[in-house]
């Protein structure tokens, strides 16, 4: 009975995670570039009273054995990379990227990280940024006075200068990984590469297989509201099924200590 | 075999019973998962000549069919009829219906443990950051239009000989007959937990009851006993 009390809690505290995670989704259904997260579960440990195969008495052998689980727990979380719906926004710094890969910003530290939210702006010295002041890299450095600029699907950087030519700045590359979901989560739309995900490739945008850059458009975030409000009935229930089978559990050893009157 | 031994018997099976029901339970969410029935039968006990029907229990996994459910990752696999994926495990082939794999930077299909995907014949070699990776229902993969291989899908002659292992692997006893596998790959889809929680509570309550009568049962023996030693 004990084990089962410890059983069925197992199960509460693997679905109260999985509510954690549809709320960390539900709560960023409306940030740019948000990938939503999954939780995988695992069975635990089988103990084995009986094996299969084992002498039953009368020479008969047993069939199927004894062996009973103890429970589930959480063995990862991944992110989910399906496309999110790109909107629309008309203004040339917002970048979006329709297919697999990543923006890579190099932070003020000098540290890489990586990227789905293409919400640039243009700093003092005419780089291209994200809010937090992070750089687009390879570094895109648009002139002074140059305030329109073209990123075309494949990337490349041009403006028009003052005898209208069009000039080629610099092609903007797109990260992709081996393992995507392994992605580390730092907060702020930022992710970065670990050895679960991979060391990235810098690809040209639109080429063996990374996606094409769409100017002038954001990338939403992938998570389904109504998807995750059902997961998270589902969620609501296998916890309170659970608890159920905790009080059953406490139910029966009292029965056991009742035995005796 | 005494009255008592034989209530207590009773007793520890629908204890291991309600084990069983507690880790489905527990395990509605693990994808893959296979609930475990546990079933009382006879079993003889007692010196030969004088032999007793006992109560024993055993427990076997229920193989039927999980649902279905999207998941948009295009190295999340599901099966979908008879068969299992194998994988090379640390001492020898496992067996999973949980197809929620990933990928190496050398490009190698791996469980989330990190263990390899075993193909049927040559191991395929997936460019990790190339374009996207199709599967097929009968389990052939490619990458663009380039074929790589097919993996390796196992059914069995007696599914009730494999051996659950932690983790939510199976392992396969060496006599065990393999066949190739019936059921087809679902591709971007994993295979829930066939877990059905009323028809788990159903059984928790019939535990429950059961266990109580048996302890009444247990209770009167003793009353008895203990009238028996009075009279004296």
């Amino acid at each position: 009975m004990l084990r089962s009390l410890l059983t069925a809690s197992s199960g509460m505290k693997a679905q109260q995670m999985q509510v954690d995670t549809i709320a960390n989704n539900i709560a960023n259904a409306n940030t740019t570039g948000f990938k939503k997260n999954r939780l995988s579960f695992q069975s635990l440990y089988y103990q084995t009273y009986r094996n299969q195969g084992a002498p039953l008495g009368g020479g008969a052998i047993d069939a199927t054995g004894l062996q009973v689980g103890s429970g589930t727990e959480v063995s990862g979380s991944a992110m989910m990379m399906e496309q999110g719906q790109l909107e629309m926004t008309n203004n040339g710094f917002d970048l979006a990227i329709q297919g697999p890969g990543f923006f890579e910003l190099q932070m003020p530290n000098g540290d890489l990280r990586y990227t789905r939210d293409g919400a640039f702006r243009r700093n003092l010295n005419g780089d291209l940024v994200t809010a937090e002041g992070a750089y687009l890299n390879p570094r895109v450095t648009l002139p002074d006075g140059i305030t329109n600029f073209t990123v075309s699907p494949g990337g490349t950087v041009s403006y028009q200068d003052q005898n209208g030519q069009n000039i080629d700045l610099t092609t903007i590359t797109l990260a992709r990984f081996p393992n995507p979901t392994g992605l580390r989560a730092e907060g702020g739309n930022l992710l970065s590469a670990n050895e679960s995900s991979g060391q990235p490739a810098a690809l040209v945008p639109g080429e063996n297989g990374a996606g094409a850059i769409q100017q002038g458009a954001l990338e939403r975030s992938n998570v389904t509201t109504v998807e995750e409000l059902v997961s998270l009935i589902v969620a609501q229930r296998n916890y309170e099924v659970n608890s159920r089978a905790i009080q059953v559990s406490d139910e029966m050893l009292q029965t056991v200590g009742q035995i005796i009157r | 075999m005494n009255g008592l031994t034989r209530v207590a018997n009773a007793m520890v099976s629908d204890e291991k019973r309600l084990e069983a029901i507690t880790s489905n339970l527990a395990n509605a969410s693990t994808p893959g998962f296979k609930r475990r029935l546990a079933a009382s039968h006879g079993e003889w006990v007692g010196r030969q000549g004088s032999q007793e029907i006992g109560l024993g229990i055993s427990e076997r996994n229920d193989f039927s069919q999980g649902m279905l459910q999207r998941t948009g990752n295009d190295l999340d696999l599901a099966l979908e009829g008879e068969g299992f994926f194998s994988v090379e495990g640390p001492r020898g082939e496992l067996y999973t219906r949980d197809g929620e794999f990933n990928l190496t930077s050398n490009g190698v299909l791996v469980t989330p443990e990190g263990f390899p995907v075993v193909w049927e014949s040559q191991a395929g070699n997936i460019q990790p950051t190339g374009a996207p990776v199709t599967v097929s229902p009968d389990g052939t993969v490619s990458q663009g239009q380039a074929k790589l291989g097919k993996l390796k899908l196992v059914a069995f002659d007696n599914q009730n000989q494999l051996d659950n292992t932690s983790d939510g692997y199976w392992k396969a006893p060496a006599t065990a007959v393999r066949n190739p596998a019936t059921g087809s790959v679902r591709q971007g889809h994993l295979e829930g937990a066939n877990v059905n929680a009323i028809y788990e509570l159903v059984s928790m309550i019939t535990v429950q009851r059961r266990f109580e009568q048996a302890s009444q049962t247990m209770t009167q023996i003793d009353q008895s006993y203990r009238r028996l030693h009075q009279s004296r």
